[in-house]
């Protein structure tokens, strides 16, 4: 990167100043003391880097408000580029603008500045004589170090990491060290794992007390067993004690057995069947003794009865004589329901007479005959009675409707002439409307004449005028055939004019006359009637009164008409009077012929005689009913009294003692009857008993024989002639079973106890209570210690199983075991903290080693060139130190030298050769400028000149930037063809070659 | 008669393990972790009552180590004694952890326990109803460990017996992330025709083949960062048509790996509501140790975590967090912070950074901390960290490097 230009608008002294870069050459301004060479070199670095406020306001001009600049720029990359940046623009922030235009901000600056900072660039591509100030007073090991780390400005810092990663390295851990984390933390973790080891030891313990416990358990066990041994051997021992009287008793029934030899036979359960046997018996015979009894009672019984039973004949009789009793009932009732229905008879007879009414009583009613015919003449006369009856009210009813008639008629016709008009009046009457009619029709004609008159005058009047329009017309054209005629002497054209004159003029008169006519004809005098004139009402009314009148007449007319029919219909009606008369006269004589006939008849009106027809025939009926009746009752009477007679002669014959009724005789029959029916039934009652029994009886004797041969059976087994015989066989039998049996159940008692083969030796044996006693006693003793020794053997036991408990309980081993992995995961930690820590350490050390050798080596023979260029050939080698040694440099005679031998000169030539060569090395990409700020202070002419020969060198491949108040310096450049730049202090150029910059 | 058989195979119980990562946790909540893995042992047997298994497979690893506390032993005694007491046999065999040679407590089990005697592959029957319904088959380390290829010892005897099963501790060979114990292949396993291949040994839960199941349970209960998620055993169903298995968690504290982008965040404080919502998504039924990895694009992130503000923030978190019930905490916490080339880094002239790096990246780590890991006291204690873990390490070394550098280039 190159500056071209740089425009400064205003910084600190400088105010609208310009100046340029030359491209060949180092670019050297030449300025005495406060010419404001630091100024400018601060302004380039502003524009490259910027300033914070507080430092800009130190370059604020005095002279101007503007504080900023341009700076003209070309770069391998971009091209060229120009810096921009105000004071009081984007907070100072530069903004970049290329050739295309294109503007960027201060992140993209920083990126051709490849990251670079102020002080980073100053550290690298800008030194003063400051730097070889600060040579002078540093020892020979320092010295080295400083100009070794030239390269890295950084270095110092590395210095330090370095510095500060061992220190902490040292704090961390030392292989001999106590108290470093590490190695407090290894002793730690060493002392939980001793104590650890111990608590194992103690948990192994546990593996011991197991195996006590086995042991202890196993000797338990053991002890179990033998005193198991022991308990079966007391329990054998009282066993036997126990069975010794069954062993004794068992040998007393064995002898006893003995005397039981003889063998007997016997029916199996011979006892038992023979009671059995005997049991059934019983019964069976005491039930045979019962029948026999019984028998004797019913024959005794039977032959009783016999005695007390009546004769057959008698009997037969009374069943006969019982017989008749309903036949006499029938009888007896029969003649009760005659005398009931005979009364009711004479009941309803009386009955009805009374209600008929009339002159006639029961006796007369056997007497009285109506023959047939005589109901058809009473039906008659009661017909012909009502006919004239109502003949009679129709007659009455018309002859006072016509009367009434007549009489209205009369009156009528008087009131209606009396309302007629006078007929003079009338004729009057008619004489006027006549009148009044004439008079009308006149003047209707007169005012139809006055219309026609009025209608002639207007039509004159238009036909006059006509007339006269006419005659102009004729004038003028007249004239005008007179004027053509004249101009054209034409004359034919003036007898048209005198044609149409005369035409015209004809016309008129015509008119005129026709008028005077029709006037003649309107003006003949019209009549004038001015007779008394009715108004069209009165007209009317007169009329209306006449119309009325005519209808009135009509009307009187017709009511003399309908008088006249009226009395010929009263003479009608006196005929049909006289007919009716001439009836009624021939009834009455009909009616007193019958009262001749029937007496009783005249107290009844004819119009009943029907109904009292009907009614007697039928109380004629009901005593002809009445006499029957009363025959068949005393035919009954008799056959009753018959019968009585029978009865009473029967019962005497049966008993002594008379009668009194015939219901008595009925009763004492009857009871007979039944008193011989009982004994009867009893007799047939008592022989069923005696044949059942007789049965049973022979029934019984069967059964009893068949169980009499099964007790026969019974002895002939047993060999028994008698039953006392067949029992006293049966007592020994059962004797010597008992023992048997006696002896088994000792045998068996014994086997529960003992196994066969032991209890018979023992039985053999015949032991001896005393003996066994002892050895009970021996044996519970035995017992007794085994007991002991368990009690002590199960008390150790229990110790151990709590020992063990409480280890199996115990969490300290465990706890601890985690207390050491927590130290241990600390102690990792601390491992790893300083792990990290070394690596950083090596790396570093081994980066820095690398990097010398890498790059030194370069940087070395960099300097060897500049070296002998500054030096003039002086010095032909620069070496890097070795170990603890400084920089060496060889003369052209191949002598060495170290720094310290070296004259302060030639040290600075060393130092300002080394810086070169390490800028140019180190930094081969970026390439900027590089800035010299009167570095060659102490340089006499002829190293100046060497000096500048190098820069030109330099500046060959990079920009070179020197400022400068020496006037060697100046004279070098113009020896060696350097364009100068003089910095002027307003308009003076400032030339001074004296003084520092301090 | 349907031939059918259930069981439970668990592996790695490691009872009374130690935890790793956990040494400033809250002395109750490390209580409750120091008895997880015994809460663990506890739900297996729950598992075991509640699915009326026929027997529960134990393939190895009981213990944490052969020196087993006593404690462990006689927990699992009382384990047995419940299975014991609703008639459910147990099948186990000793892995490289809990070898035999290394019991010294000798704790008597019940006699529903059948333990696989010594090293040479043996096989027991399992009766159902009188009838043998299942052979299994199994060994159990005698040394710490054992190198040789197993598989082969196995063979099927018995043909008229239902079910085969195959109880294996080992790893498949040719991993190189385990230590090789009875290497197997499982082309191997496949010719034997067994039914199932019960495995343990690896604590991560795999089933390496379906056809027939050859099975890793996993371990019952996280012991460290690295062993995340449920952790549990398999409830296998065997019938004539087939073999099914279904996972059961068992763990009593789950480890989970929480990553949280925190790039939005610019001050330490809102960290907490940021973790706190993260930490409630994961909501689960027993605690949950979170391993919080902070992701950001923010330098501040790093910046926290140097100066000890995150860790000053992650202890009130937690506070909160192990309020909860269930409680969560968070043991672990990591950054990844996007690196950004600053300018600084150019202070040590172009190459420097550069350098620094590839010196970095041709280190291993481990040659140069002889100094500790093999100084005699402390080698007995400290193990040389695997491969990854270095990596980790060396990747933390070179960025406090870096840090300390820039920092330094910008002060």
């Amino acid at each position: 990167m190159r500056i071209i230009r740089a425009n400064i608008f205003g910084f600190g002294k400088w105010v609208d100043a310009e100046f340029n870069f030359p491209e060949e050459g180092p670019v050297v301004f030449f300025g005495e003391n406060e010419s404001g060479k630091s100024t400018f070199h601060q302004f380039l670095l502003f524009m490259l880097f910027g300033m914070r406020p507080k430092q800009r306001k130190f370059y604020q001009p005095k002279t101007s408000g503007k504080l900023g600049g341009q700076l003209f720029l070309e770069d391998t990359e971009v091209g060229r580029f120009t810096i921009e940046r105000f004071d009081d623009q984007y907070n100072g922030e530069a903004r970049c603008i290329t050739e295309e235009g294109k503007i960027y901000d201060e992140v993209w600056l920083q990126e051709r500045l490849h990251g670079m900072d102020e002080n980073t660039f100053a550290a690298i591509f800008s030194f003063s004589a400051l730097d070889l100030n600060a040579i002078e007073h540093m020892s020979e090991a320092e010295l080295s170090d400083v100009l070794l780390s030239i390269g890295l400005t950084g270095s110092n810092r590395i210095h330090q990491i370095e510095k500060q990663l061992d220190q902490r390295l040292g704090e961390l851990f030392k292989p001999y060290g106590k108290n470093p984390e590490i190695n407090k933390q290894l002793q730690t973790v060493q002392r939980l794992a001793d104590e650890l080891a111990d608590l194992r030891k103690e948990e192994a313990a546990y593996y011991e007390k197991t195996t006590e416990a086995e042991t202890l358990e196993e000797r338990l066990h053991s002890l179990q067993e033998t005193q198991l041994t022991l308990e079966k051997k007391s329990n054998e021992l009282a066993k036997k004690a126990g069975a010794l009287p069954i062993v004794e008793k068992y040998q007393h029934l064995l002898e006893k057995r003995q005397s039981f030899q003889e063998i007997y036979e016997f029916p199996a359960n011979g006892l038992e069947r023979l009671e059995k046997v005997k049991e059934t018996l019983r019964p069976l015979e005491s039930e045979y003794n019962v029948l026999e009894n019984n028998l004797a009672n019913y024959r005794n019984s039977l032959e009783a009865l016999e005695k007390d039973r009546l004769s057959k004949e008698v009997s037969a009789e009374l069943d006969i004589k019982l017989a008749k009793k309903s036949v006499y009932e029938k009888l007896l009732e029969n003649r009760q329901q005659l005398e009931k229905h005979l009364e009711e008879l004479d009941w309803q007879i009386g009955k009805e007479l009374a209600e008929l009414e009339i002159d006639l009583n029961e006796d007369q009613l056997g007497d009285l005959s109506l023959p047939f015919y005589i109901e058809e003449t009473w039906k008659n006369l009661r017909e012909q009675k009502e006919r004239l009856a109502a003949e009679k009210i129709s007659l009455d009813t018309e002859k006072s409707a016509l009367m009434e008639t007549e009489k209205y008629l009369e009156g009528q016709l008087a009131e209606k002439r009396n309302a007629l008009l006078d007929e003079r009046e009338i004729a009057k009457l008619q004489q006027t409307l006549d009148e009044q009619r004439e008079l009308k029709e006149r003047k209707r004609i007169r005012e139809a004449a006055l219309k026609q008159q009025k209608r002639f005058q207007e039509d004159k009047k238009k036909k006059l005028k006509r007339a006269k329009r006419f005659v102009g017309l004729g004038v003028i054209f007249s004239f005008a055939s007179f004027l053509g005629g004249f101009i054209l002497e034409e004359s034919a054209l003036y007898g048209l004019g005198v044609l149409l004159l005369l035409f015209g003029t004809g016309i008129y008169a015509m008119t005129m006359q026709n008028t005077k006519e029709m006037e003649k004809l309107f003006e003949a005098p019209m009549e004038q009637h001015e007779k008394s004139m009715f108004s069209e009402d009165e007209i009317e009314d007169i009329q209306q009164i006449l119309n009325k009148e005519a209808e009135k007449n009509e009307h009187v007319q017709s009511l003399e008409k309908d008088l006249q029919t009226q009395r010929i219909r009263l003479l009608q009606w006196e005929e049909k009077a006289r007919v009716f008369t001439e009836k009624e006269k021939r009834y009455v004589e009909l009616m007193e012929q019958q009262y001749e006939l029937f007496p009783f008849l005249r107290s009844i009106d004819p119009t009943y005689w029907p109904d009292y027809y009907r009614r007697l025939k039928e109380l004629i009926t009901l005593h002809e009913k009445k006499a029957n009746l009363n025959e068949t009752l005393q035919e009954l009477g008799r056959k009753l009294s018959n019968l009585e007679d029978e009865l009473f002669s029967f019962v005497d014959t049966l008993k002594a003692a008379a009668v009194s009724s015939i219901e008595e005789a009925f009763s004492i029959m009857e009871d007979i009857s039944e008193a011989e029916l009982r004994r009867e039934q009893r007799k047939n009652h008592l022989q069923e008993l005696i044949e059942a029994a007789e049965q049973k009886q022979l029934s019984l004797v069967e059964e009893i024989n068949v169980h009499q041969r099964d007790k026969d059976e019974l002895f002939q087994m047993a060999g028994a002639r008698t039953e006392e015989e067949f029992h006293e066989i049966a007592r020994y039998n059962a004797e010597k079973k008992r023992l048997e049996d006696e002896l088994k159940m000792t045998e068996r008692q014994l086997s529960a106890l003992f196994p066969e083969k032991e209890w018979k030796t023992f039985a053999q044996e015949r032991p001896d209570a005393f003996e066994l006693e002892n050895s009970q006693k021996e044996t519970e003793k035995e017992q007794r210690e085994i007991s002991r020794q368990m009690e002590e053997t199960r008390e150790k036991l229990a110790d151990v199983y709590a020992e063990l408990k409480r280890m199996e309980g115990s969490e300290v081993y465990s706890e601890k075991l985690h207390q050491l992995e927590m130290e241990k995961e600390k102690l990792h930690r601390l491992a790893k903290e300083w792990a990290i820590v070394k690596m950083e350490k090596e790396v570093l050390a081994e980066t820095k080693l690398r990097y010398q050798e890498k790059y030194l080596s370069k940087v070395m023979e960099t300097t060897t060139a500049y070296f002998r260029t500054i030096t003039g050939g002086r010095f032909t080698a620069v070496y890097l130190p070795e170990d603890e040694e400084t920089f060496q440099v060889m003369t052209e005679d191949g002598m060495l030298y170290t720094v310290g031998e070296l004259s302060q000169g030639a040290t600075n030539q060393l130092y300002v050769a080394l810086r070169l060569a390490i800028s140019t090395v180190m930094t081969e990409k970026s390439r900027l400028p590089f800035i010299l700020d009167d570095a060659f202070v102490h340089f006499d002419e002829k190293r100046t000149k060497w000096t500048m020969e190098l820069l030109v060198k330099i500046a060959k491949v990079r920009q070179v930037i020197l400022f400068t108040c020496k006037s060697d310096v100046r004279k070098a450049c113009d020896d060696l063809g350097i364009a100068v730049q003089m910095l002027q202090r307003g308009s003076d150029i400032v030339a001074s070659y004296e003084g520092t910059n301090t | 008669m349907k031939r059918e058989i259930t069981f439970i195979h668990a592996a790695d119980l490691h009872l009374d393990s130690p935890f790793k990562g956990l040494s400033d946790m809250p002395p109750e909540l490390f209580g409750e972790m120091k008895n997880s893995t015994f809460e663990a042992l506890h739900h297996l047997v729950d598992a075991a009552i509640e699915h009326q298994v026929d027997f529960v497979l134990l393939v190895g690893d009981l213990f944490d180590n052969e020196r087993q506390s006593l404690k462990a032993q006689i927990r699992l005694r009382n384990a047995f004694e419940r299975l014991q007491e609703h008639g459910i046999p147990v099948y186990m065999s000793y892995g490289n952890h809990d070898f035999l040679k290394g019991n010294v407590h000798r704790v008597t089990y019940p006699d529903n326990v059948h333990i696989f005697p010594d090293e040479t592959v043996q096989s027991f029957f399992y009766r159902k109803n009188g009838k043998p319904m299942a052979k299994i088959y199994g060994f159990s380390y005698v040394e710490r460990s054992v190198t040789e290829n197993k598989t082969g010892e196995f063979s099927i005897e018995d043909d008229d017996v239902p079910f085969h099963i195959a109880m294996l501790h080992g790893s498949v060979q040719g991993n190189a992330d385990h230590a090789p114990y009875a290497p197997f292949t499982i082309s191997d396993m496949l010719d034997k025709n067994f039914d199932y291949w019960a495995l343990g040994h690896i604590h991560k839960r795999q089933v390496l083949k379906t056809e027939p199941y050859i099975v890793y349970p996993g371990n019952t209960q996280g012991r460290h960062r690295k062993e995340t998620g449920e952790k549990g055993c398999y409830l296998v169903q065997m019938t004539d048509s087939g073999t099914d298995i279904s996972f059961i968690p068992l763990h009593a504290i789950e480890f989970t790996a929480l990553t949280v982008d925190v790039s939005d965040v610019d001050d330490v404080f809102q960290l907490e509501k940021e973790l706190l919502v993260a930490g409630g998504k994961l909501a689960s039924s027993t605690p949950q140790l979170l391993d919080v990895t902070l992701i950001s694009s923010h330098e501040k992130l790093a910046d926290w975590q140097t100066d000890g503000k995150l860790a000053d923030m992650i202890a009130i978190i937690n506070e909160t967090l192990t309020d909860q019930t269930p409680w969560q905490y968070i043991f672990h916490t990591s950054v990844q912070v996007e690196k950004k080339l600053t300018s600084a880094e150019t202070a040590y002239g172009e190459h420097f950074p550069g350098e620094l790096n590839k010196t970095f990246d041709e280190t291993v780590g481990a040659e140069h901390l002889h100094e500790l890991f093999r100084h005699r006291q402390a080698r007995k204690f400290l193990e040389v960290p695997e491969e990854e873990e270095m990596m980790e390490w060396k990747e933390e070394a070179r960025r406090r490097l870096f840090d300390q550098l820039l920092r330094g280039g910008n002060r």
